[in-house]
């Protein structure tokens, strides 16, 4: 691991690399500040830069920017009470309170040091679990391959909030939009109306862009209200002792809950956040503190996004199953490069591998300089009103898309999704299955084609190969759970606070 | 109309039914003469089809559970960002090759401009104009795209 992890730190240590992983950091901050601009939206708006980037230089700085808006979204709860993203939603309740008693300044720093020792540690997790993950898919063949995505979109959908049907109507949505193009197997057009632009499928990126980018700004219009937000002063960046007695080990558990919950498919930050806050509620002394600024209920949440962002990655990279949103996102990304992401990328590219989990390491390190030394300079973007911000989003996401192949078929495409997404949004149905089923899709078919080839079309062959079989058993197992009341009601419990 | 409508029926359930509903009969309509082949041999059609009648299925599910749970209207829906936004992408796409980056950066600016609350011409004006230098410098100049910067390539 050791020798693996220097491999990596040559790779990303390289001045070029180095350079885009400070980048990535840099607007990751940016949009994590910002309350109106999520990390799904900019990574799907900066897909197309990334194309022209060597793969590991690209896959670094959209990684920084994922793990970036963790850091910066936290500046905006604690000082305005707005969340920046919605894995921040928690540090809201106490954080904006201890910065109502003047604290400002020790819970930022909690969170930005919470967040690097949580980052670091998220890290090695991957570095040790990463291996041996993918030394047991590289034994799958396909009947193995499509149990274990069946399972994975099925906890997507239940670990994700809103309707269980919706999620799985998404999902399949999402396949079928991916059957577009030419059939690889038979050569047949599917869906293609004569369009040639349609023959290598709908693209990727113009989809993303639509479904999150475009959609974004509009619900954001929707909600615009006039008035400057408040912002409270940040004051002195240090806590005390007694502080530093009391975060610690919420920090730790933090890291625990956080680096959990990430690795499952649709966990990522939001849900580590919550859990966290959740236990250290539970467990603490000062349980009277919590909602009126109790150091913990920041140090473990903040600690808990970052580290799921990070172990977010293990699905993806290890078994080329994204986990969330974001993850199929940064798949489309590997795809578009060539890379097929899954246990191979590992042996076949260990520069990629390795070199993109030690740029976490070193942009952890970039984003503690970033959030803490330079705050002063973050709060003032914290006053560009969004009238100003949504027409250069519009602008890049439209352009973005045009310089893919040049081509203004695909900003139509874009602006058709955008309409899609935007309905699905008021129907309460997720973008993010939608996409996990566009990017899985086509691989799904092709395993499935050939699990049946293989027994002759009898579809008793999941069943009777323990692997597979034991994956859908789980998958089953996760529906009939989220169904019954009890759970759901718990399950909606859970997502209540993000609303 | 909508407001007594929604008095009764569950509208996002009743929404999401129509949106898979459409994609499932235009993935069967549009998909019918692919070969679905065999189980043991699938055609192209297969899957597609497959998915299609399930989309239509999860269809009919959620329309009849948006007449029996509990009432819900949509959320507040604003026609003026949802269709001049939509009209500004589809405004980008139609004058880029024509008229050239410039004249697309400000006339798209002008029109998502007016989406949001109280038209300022003014600060709309300085706005595009920067973000058509900016866009020129870091699309033209500095990725070295091929975009037309004025008029058709």
């Amino acid at each position: 691991m050791i020798e693996n992890l220097l491999l990596g730190l040559g790779v990303a240590a390289s001045p070029n690399n180095l350079l885009f992983c400070f980048i990535g950091a840099l607007l990751g901050t940016l949009i994590g500040i910002l309350p109106g601009l999520g990390p799904t939206a900019t990574i799907a708006m900066l897909l197309p830069f990334t194309y022209g980037l060597d793969p590991v230089t690209g896959l670094i700085m959209l990684a920084g920017i994922y793990y970036g808006s963790q850091y910066g979204g936290s500046t905006t709860a604690i000082l305005v009470n707005l969340p920046g993203e919605v894995s921040s939603v928690v540090t809201c309740i106490d954080g904006h309170k201890m910065a109502l008693q003047g604290r400002a300044g020790a819970a930022l720093t909690v969170a930005a040091l919470g967040s690097l020792t949580a980052g670091c540690i998220a890290t090695l997790i991957i570095a040790a679990w990463g291996p041996p993950l993918a030394a047991i898919a590289q034994k799958f063949s396909s009947p193995e391959y499509f149990a274990l995505m069946v399972l994975g979109l099925a906890m997507a959908v239940v670990l994700a909030r809103g309707s269980l049907l919706k999620g799985v109507g998404s999902i399949l949505l999402g396949i079928l939009v991916g059957c577009v193009g030419i059939d690889v197997t038979s050569g047949a057009y599917r869906y293609t109306f004569g369009q040639p632009v349609l023959f290598d499928g709908i693209g990727f990126a113009a989809v993303a862009m639509g479904v999150f980018g475009l959609v974004e700004i509009i619900v954001n219009l929707e909600q615009l209200h006039d008035g400057q937000p408040r912002i409270i002063p940040v004051g002195r960046l240090w806590f005390t002792k007694e502080d530093f007695r009391r975060a610690w080990g919420a920090v730790l558990r933090g890291t625990g809950v956080g680096s959990v919950l990430g690795i499952l498919p649709g966990g990522g930050g939001a849900l580590g956040a919550f859990a966290s806050y959740a236990l250290e509620r539970r467990i603490s002394r000062n349980r009277k503190e919590f909602g009126n600024g109790a150091i913990e209920g920041v140090a473990g949440p903040e600690s808990a996004n970052n580290a799921a962002a990070q172990t977010s990655f293990i699905p993806l990279l290890t078994l080329g199953v994204p986990s969330n949103g974001i993850m199929a996102l940064l798949m489309g990304a590997m795809l578009i490069q060539g890379i097929s992401p899954g246990p191979d990328v590992m042996n076949q590219r260990p520069d990629l591998f390795w070199g993109l989990i030690a740029s976490m390491l070193i942009g952890n390190l970039m984003l503690v300089i970033i959030n803490l030394p330079l705050i002063g300079i973050w709060v003032r973007f914290l006053r560009i009103p969004y009238e100003l911000l949504f027409p250069s989003v519009l602008l890049v996401c439209c352009l973005g898309v045009y310089t893919l192949n040049n081509s203004t078929f695909e900003v139509l495409l874009t602006a058709a999704f955008a309409m899609v997404g935007y309905v699905m949004r008021k129907a309460g149905a997720d973008g993010a299955p939608f996409l996990l089923g566009l990017v899985l899709g086509p691989q799904m078919e092709m395993h499935l084609r050939r699990a049946m080839l293989i027994s002759e079309g009898d579809p008793t062959i999941f069943l009777s190969r323990p692997a597979s079989a034991g994956l859908l058993v789980v998958a089953v197992l996760l529906f009939i759970l989220a169904a019954m009341p009890a759970s759901r009601a718990a399950r909606d419990d859970a997502f209540a606070a993000e609303e | 109309m909508i407001g007594t409508f929604s008095l009764r029926v569950n509208a996002p359930d009743l929404l999401a039914a129509l949106l898979f509903g459409v994609f499932g009969l235009a993935g069967l309509w549009f998909g019918w003469d692919l070969d679905s082949g065999s189980a043991g041999e699938m055609g192209p059609g297969y899957l597609p089809k497959a998915i299609s009648w399930l989309l239509l299925a999860i269809c009919a599910i959620l329309a009849i559970r948006a007449f029996l749970a509990a009432p819900e209207r949509l959320d507040l829906i604003r026609l003026r960002p949802l269709t001049l936004i939509l009209l500004a992408a589809v405004l980008f796409a139609l004058l880029l090759e024509r008229f050239g980056l410039v004249v697309t950066v400000v006339a798209t600016v002008f029109l998502s401009c007016l989406s949001a609350g109280r038209f300022r011409p003014l600060r709309t004006a300085i706005l595009a104009l920067g973000l058509a230098v900016g866009t020129i410098l870091l699309f033209v100049e500095l990725l070295q795209q091929p975009i037309p910067v004025w008029g058709p390539p």
